[in-house]
């Protein structure tokens, strides 16, 4: 295979209660490439971006991708209790990166997403907006070549939402593959692919239909 | 295993646990409220050894109680951070260590005072008090991680939690978890106890480490990253796909 293939997705499927939600589903985004995933509301997308980050178990096909990404979940995997510094240092270790380092590394991306400088409130007095901003800093530590984000930019004010597009064009030029789940039909000249799927496991890929469901 | 990730796990957990203060302050409040509405009893009536013994040990359980909660909370309290901070780079056991030291530190905290306390109030062997409430929170937090790792929610983790606690209280049975703590109040109060020191330490232990064991199978099932193999089967009969270079295949 293509070595600038940053994921590939080959005959994904996921049941639940013996329906399924994803049905053969195949894809491969490579550097350089951003995918929206579109669909209703339950056509399988959040449980396909967790399917590709490795946080859920596909019943059937495989994931090929990076050993490091940056996951951005649509429930942001925060701890209530913890400032926005704390989560830089907790995340920042993990990553290998020592006090200062994990500081700057984190520090640039909430300046970036206009998180309220010198901004000590714990997680649970943060607005929606503020969590995510956070939730998406946090997982842009991990500067792996694939950036799969689900609907991150959800509680933003314009600004940081313009201000996002504008990056997800930056980390393509930059080498990396982005995977974003969106409803945001208009934006989707921004990216070089469009996976649309359906309720019932139906799929299309650029409007190619990829399997009935 | 990594020891800055491994204190970093430690002092952010311990950090998170101090700022839930109303639910410390009620995790404190409650072992006491228990031990001191007995003793208020047996003073009122006037009492025989077994009152005595019945109020020491539920003032123990209470502590055993509030740090089975703790770890409850510690464990539960990350649980959509879980994956993330695996993905980050964490291994589940630097995560799961890192919070059991957290809940220790505080169970470190609570035993000598209890013990102190109890002490001042009636007759009883402060030092056999101390290792009795000390082997109880260390089974507690083993029972915290199990009622974490088995559900999914603070709420139904406390009920299960006092449900585990409060059979211990009636069921004396030497596998039981907190058993051996049992066995050491009764000797701390100067009454005849089933076991000897030694059994008591080694039956805490033990079921301390079977009851963690289950805990960690059970936590690291729920929140494992899918690891680099070849799903059951493929839909389409199609060979797997080689992965590309620098990449892994689940």
């Amino acid at each position: 295979m293509d070595e600038a293939v940053a994921l590939s997705v080959r005959g994904v499927g996921k049941s639940y209660k013996r329906r399924w939600v994803l049905d053969d589903v195949s894809f491969e985004v490579r550097r350089g490439e951003a995918l929206a995933v579109i669909g209703e509301n339950g056509a399988g997308k959040t449980t396909l971006l967790r399917i590709c980050a490795g946080v859920l178990a596909a019943d059937t096909g495989t994931v090929a991708r990076p050993p490091r990404l940056a996951y951005c979940p649509q429930e942001a995997g925060l701890i209530e209790n913890l400032t926005a510094d704390e989560h830089v240092l907790y995340v920042g270790a993990g990553l290998g990166l020592d006090r200062a380092g994990a500081a700057a590394r984190g520090g640039a991306l909430l300046d970036w997403l206009r998180y309220p400088p010198d901004e000590a409130a714990t997680v649970r007095e943060l607005s929606t907006g503020t969590r995510q901003k956070l939730n998406l800093a946090l997982a842009l530590m991990s500067d792996g070549p694939l950036v799969l984000l689900d609907e991150p930019y959800q509680g933003f004010d314009r600004g940081t939402y313009e201000n996002f597009w504008e990056h997800v064009r930056t980390w393509r030029d930059e080498g990396a593959a982005v995977v974003v789940v969106t409803h945001m039909l208009a934006e989707l000249h921004r990216v070089t692919h469009v996976l649309e799927l359906r309720t019932g496991g139906g799929w299309s890929l650029d409007g190619e239909r990829g399997v009935a469901a | 295993m990594s020891w800055h990730r491994l204190t970093t796990v430690t002092v952010m957990h311990g950090r998170d646990l101090s700022r839930r203060r109303l639910a410390l302050a009620i995790l404190v409040a409650l072992p006491l409220a228990f031990y001191f509405s007995g003793r208020m009893q047996i003073q009122e009536a006037g009492a025989t050894a077994d009152d005595q013994l019945w109020v020491l040990a539920s003032g123990a359980m209470g502590t055993s109680w509030a740090v089975a909660v703790a770890a409850l909370f510690v464990v539960n309290g990350s649980r959509r951070a879980d994956q993330p901070l695996l993905l980050a780079g964490y291994r589940a056991a630097e995560l799961l260590l890192g919070r059991v030291v957290t809940v220790l530190v505080l169970g470190a905290l609570i035993t000598p005072a209890f013990a102190l306390l109890i002490g001042s109030q009636q007759e009883v062997d402060v030092a056999m008090l101390a290792l009795a409430i000390g082997l109880g929170c260390v089974a507690s937090v083993a029972i915290g991680v199990v009622a974490a790792a088995l559900v999914p929610r603070d709420m139904e983790g406390v009920l299960v939690v006092i449900g585990v606690v409060g059979i211990q209280m009636t069921v004396l049975e030497p596998w039981m978890p907190l058993w051996g703590s049992g066995e050491l109040i009764v000797r701390a109060a100067g009454v005849e106890s089933a076991a000897t020191v030694p059994e008591a330490v080694v039956s805490s232990l033990v079921a301390t480490a079977v009851l963690m064991a289950v805990g960690v199978l059970l936590w690291v099932r729920r929140v494992r990253i899918q690891p680099a193999t070849t799903i059951l089967a493929h839909r389409a009969g199609e060979p797997i796909a080689a992965a590309p270079d620098g990449c892994e295949t689940s």
